[in-house]
């Protein structure tokens, strides 16, 4: 299917009305509600969601090195001196 | 890509005339012309050919476009005359008024009508010319071509 509309999109940046919305097959739509509908990358759309897993990822790791350090002591003896 | 087809009631190939430097989005100072039985856009780029002796062909540049619009109607008696009684000179006027008058307009040719979103049109300023009302018993609606001499250059847009 043809979306048009996608056309006042100039060098990544909506052109359009300023609510967003278009006339697409005879009725008016939000473009982000067309977006989300037919499966479409908007140029301008935000990529919040792989941000916050990249976030996710960094705390996890962080928190798995806390862990790691923290019992890294466990299998030595406290002293490394020798016994007289 | 697809063709550009106009046989439905909400892509047919439409022309809007406006008054000069006026909103063309605005009915008060516009005219959607009716009863267009056909339009024919020309934009000839100009050309210089010229010969050197270490050619066998001739080369060439191209130079200053002339652009124009072609078109037929049925004759509107309103469009055509004017209604005598409207702020818009084009409207007040008419097509034969704005002719005669060598009025500037702007206008627009819409490719697959008005209102979808990302259709076509072509725009430009120019006068109108080569009216050439006729009519017989065989055919007893009265017709006209329309010329659009542009003024400058035709652009492109998309219907918003």
């Amino acid at each position: 299917m043809e979306h048009k509309w996608l056309r006042l999109f100039k060098n990544g940046v909506w052109t359009g009305r300023e609510d967003r919305k278009v006339i697409f097959k005879g009725a008016e739509h939000s473009i982000d509600d067309l977006a989300k509908e037919y499966d479409l990358d908007l140029p301008d759309a935000k990529p919040m969601k792989k941000e916050q897993k990249q976030i996710n990822k960094i705390v996890d790791d962080l928190q798995n090195d806390i862990k790691v350090k923290e019992y890294e002591d466990m299998g030595k003896s406290q002293q490394d001196g020798d016994t007289e | 890509m697809a063709v550009i087809n106009v046989s439905k009631s909400t892509t047919e190939a439409t022309v809007v005339l406006c008054d000069s430097g006026a909103n063309i989005l605005a009915a008060a100072n516009t005219i959607t012309l009716l009863n267009l039985t056909d339009i024919s856009i020309t934009n000839n780029q100009g050309s210089f050919r010229y010969q050197t002796l270490d050619s066998q062909s001739e080369s060439v540049v191209t130079t200053v476009a002339t652009n124009s619009v072609a078109l037929n109607v049925v004759i509107d008696e309103t469009q055509f005359f004017g209604d005598g009684s409207n702020t818009s000179p084009l409207i007040n006027n008419g097509i034969f008024g704005t002719s005669n008058n060598k009025t500037e307009i702007d206008f627009r040719v819409y490719f697959e009508g008005t209102t979808e979103s990302g259709n076509k049109y072509l725009a430009g300023s120019g006068f109108i010319t080569g009216l050439a009302p006729t009519v017989n018993p065989s055919s007893p609606l009265w017709v006209t071509s329309l010329t659009l001499e542009v003024n400058g250059d035709l652009t492109e847009g998309d219907v918003v």
